[in-house]
Formats: C-alpha cells, sequence, structure tokens
C-alpha cells in the first residue's frame, strides 16, 4: 500500500491502514525515541520506553498529528520529530517527580597536561574561538563534531559546497591548534 | 590533529550539555522546512542563527536528516513485538465508536424505509388509509428526529416561534407604554 493512502486510511480510521502504519514506522519512532534518550543525562528504564512509544502512536491516533502532516516525502523526518519531542516531554515530567533520574556528566580526563591548560583557561580559548566563528560555520563544526556527520551530510543538511564544510573544519582545527601551541601546549 | 578535536568535541560538549528545549526553540514544522530548503532567505538565517546556539534544535535537525536517510525497514533495532500490537489495538477502541455511529444511521434509514412503505400502502389498502398514515406520520417525525437535519431543522422552527413571541412581546409593550404616555 502507498504511503498516501495508508495516511488517507488513519485519517478516516481504517483500522487495515492504521495497522500498515504501526507495523512500518515502529522501527523508526523506536529508534528515534532511544537516540534521544541516549543524548540525554537521563536515567530511562524499558518502560519508560513502552510508555513513550504508546504516547506517540496515542498523539498521531488521537491527537490529530497526521492532518498537520503537509508533505508525505518528509513523513520519516516528521514523525522522528515528533517522537522526539514526546521523549522530551516525557522526561521533563518524570524528572518533575524524581530528580535524581538526571545523571551527572561525565568529568573531562585526568590528564596533567590537560589539567594544566584546563587552568590556563582551555575553556576560554575555545570559547573565543568558537564563539567568534560565524553562525553557518559554527553549525558546521557541532554537526561534525558533537553529532558526528560527515563532510558530505553536513553539506547537505546546511546546502553549502562540500569543499567550504571540510575548508571549515580544517580552518577551526588550525586557529584551535596555533592558539593552544601559543599556550604552551605541544604534541597536538 | 585528534587532540584538537577531542578538545574542542568537549568544548561543545560542556558548554550545550543541557540539551534543554526552550520557549524559543523551533517549531517542528520550521525545522522540517529548513531541512527540506523551503524557507526564504531571511528565514533561513533566523534558523541558522537559533541552530548555532541551540543544541537541542541542532540535534532535532540531526535526528530529522538521519531519519530521512535511514532505511525505515532497519534503522535502530527491533521493536517488540508486545509493543507493536498493543499500538496497534488503539484504533480498536476508537472503531467501536464508528460503530456506534453506523448504527444509528441504520435506524435512521430504517425509520425513513418505513415511514415510505406506510404511504403506499395506505393508498393500496384504502380501508386502513387513516392508520397507514398515521404511521407514516409517527416513522417520518422519528426519523426527523434521528436525523440531523431534522434535528437542526426543529431547532430553527423553535428559535423562530421564540423570537416572534419576543417580537410580539415587545410591539405590546410599545403600546402599552404610548398608551400610557403624558402627551395623549
Amino acid at each position: 500500500m502507498k504511503v498516501n493512502k495508508i495516511i488517507e486510511g488513519c485519517l478516516k480510521k481504517d483500522k487495515k491502514s492504521w495497522d500498515i502504519f504501526v507495523q512500518k514506522y515502529s522501527r523508526l519512532i523506536y529508534w528515534a525515541i532511544r537516540k534521544r534518550l541516549a543524548v540525554s543525562n537521563f536515567k530511562f528504564s524499558q518502560d519508560g520506553i513502552d510508555c513513550i512509544f504508546q504516547e506517540v502512536f496515542v498523539s498521531i491516533l488521537n491527537g490529530g498529528k497526521l492532518f498537520q502532516l503537509k508533505d508525505i516525502k518528509t513523513i520519516a523526518s516528521w514523525l522522528a520529530v515528533i517522537a522526539s519531542n514526546k521523549t522530551v516531554d516525557f522526561m521533563r515530567r518524570k524528572i518533575k517527580e524524581d530528580k535524581r533520574l538526571v545523571v551527572e556528566m561525565p568529568v573531562l580526563k585526568d590528564d596533567k597536561s590537560e589539567q594544566e591548560l584546563y587552568k590556563r583557561d582551555l575553556l576560554n580559548v575555545l570559547g573565543s574561538i568558537i564563539d567568534t566563528l560565524p553562525v553557518k560555520e559554527k553549525i558546521v563544526i557541532s554537526l561534525n563534531l558533537i553529532e558526528g556527520r560527515t563532510h558530505k551530510e553536513i553539506a547537505e543538511i546546511i546546502a553549502v559546497p562540500v569543499n567550504t564544510v571540510s575548508t571549515v573544519i580544517a580552518r577551526a582545527k588550525e586557529k584551535v591548534k596555533k592558539e593552544l601551541e601559543k599556550r604552551g601546549l605541544k604534541d597536538l | 590533529m585528534r587532540k584538537i578535536e577531542e578538545y574542542l568535541k568537549n568544548y561543545l560538549k560542556k558548554e550545550l550539555s543541557n540539551i534543554e528545549k526552550t520557549p524559543q526553540c523551533l517549531d517542528q514544522e520550521v525545522l522540517l522546512d529548513y531541512l527540506e530548503r523551503k524557507l526564504g532567505g531571511q528565514e533561513r538565517k533566523d534558523v541558522e542563527e537559533h541552530l548555532s546556539q541551540c543544541n537541542f534544535c541542532l540535534s532535532q535537525l540531526n535526528l530529522a536528516f538521519e531519519a530521512k536517510k535511514s532505511n525505515i525497514r532497519s534503522i535502530g533495532g527491533k521493536v517488540p513485538s508486545g509493543l507493536v500490537n498493543k499500538a496497534k489495538t488503539l484504533l480498536k477502541n476508537d472503531k467501536s465508536a464508528i460503530g456506534r455511529g453506523g448504527g444509528s444511521r441504520m435506524k435512521k434509514n430504517l425509520f425513513l424505509a418505513g415511514a415510505i412503505i406506510f404511504f403506499i400502502i395506505s393508498f393500496l389498502l384504502p380501508k386502513y388509509f387513516m392508520q397507514c398514515l398515521v404511521a407514516t406520520l409517527v416513522l417520518g417525525i422519528g426519523w426527523a428526529f434521528e436525523s440531523e437535519n431534522g434535528r437542526t431543522f426543529i431547532m430553527v422552527l423553535d428559535s423562530w416561534r421564540r423570537h416572534s413571541h419576543d417580537e410580539d412581546d415587545e410591539i405590546s409593550n410599545r403600546l402599552k407604554d404610548r398608551f400610557k404616555s403624558p402627551h395623549l
């Protein structure tokens, strides 16, 4: 069954269409929930995941979410973001009930040279470089280093040439290296 | 250069470690429109300005992109079958409501069919003309009450009747006031 027919069927509350929809997109929604939980500092259980999973489908079926889908081609992204938002709402509710569910962020490696540099305002050095970057370059660095996206993927996301992405990343690293070398840190 | 990457990563993660959604965060539709390149020049710039400062929205964008590029049949791990079946049964509960709606439609059609049949019979059997007409009338009223249009019609009539009573009252009050007036 084609996706638009499935969606039409779901909007008309057709059981068969709904079953196909759930079967087709379960894996994606489950993945999105786990991904959002993985990057958060939140202690979660399988019950929590199950609960969020059901809430996502409830909001799609009964919350009128399907009416908000503008473009069938973007359904995968759309569902992933809904699942992510539901996960965030769930986390907020649970944290309100029990603040112990928030996990402490890990501390930096205990390396002598890093500690020294830390004392010499490592974060300020990095901050001064990152904060002065133009908007798009900051996004490029973040997508590459935090989200782990390749140069080609970043180029696709923010609609810039791949060469530009590579240049931006190389330039930022070079800048950081020079600044840190100025402050006496070697073997970079 | 690996160490540089480490430092940068740690800095970015530390600075943006609280991946919290704020009221300023981008609306889902805007985020998806950005990804699909449906936004105009200034809108794009505004979104990018926000993305450069908000790790939550950046991670949402990343998630949306990954979902778009992945094969939905093989993305992530297997979902427990119990979960999937439970989600499927969500519509079963709704279906019962639809069933009730279907029953009401059938009742309405029965009333209408009955009224038409008795009307025809009243001409075929002159001996029972009055009885059939009464039956037609009763079934017709039943149909009207069952049907939404009938209910609306009754409401309109009722409103007109009440409105006309109000008008009558107003006219009679005006007349009374006129006769009581000292000018006369």
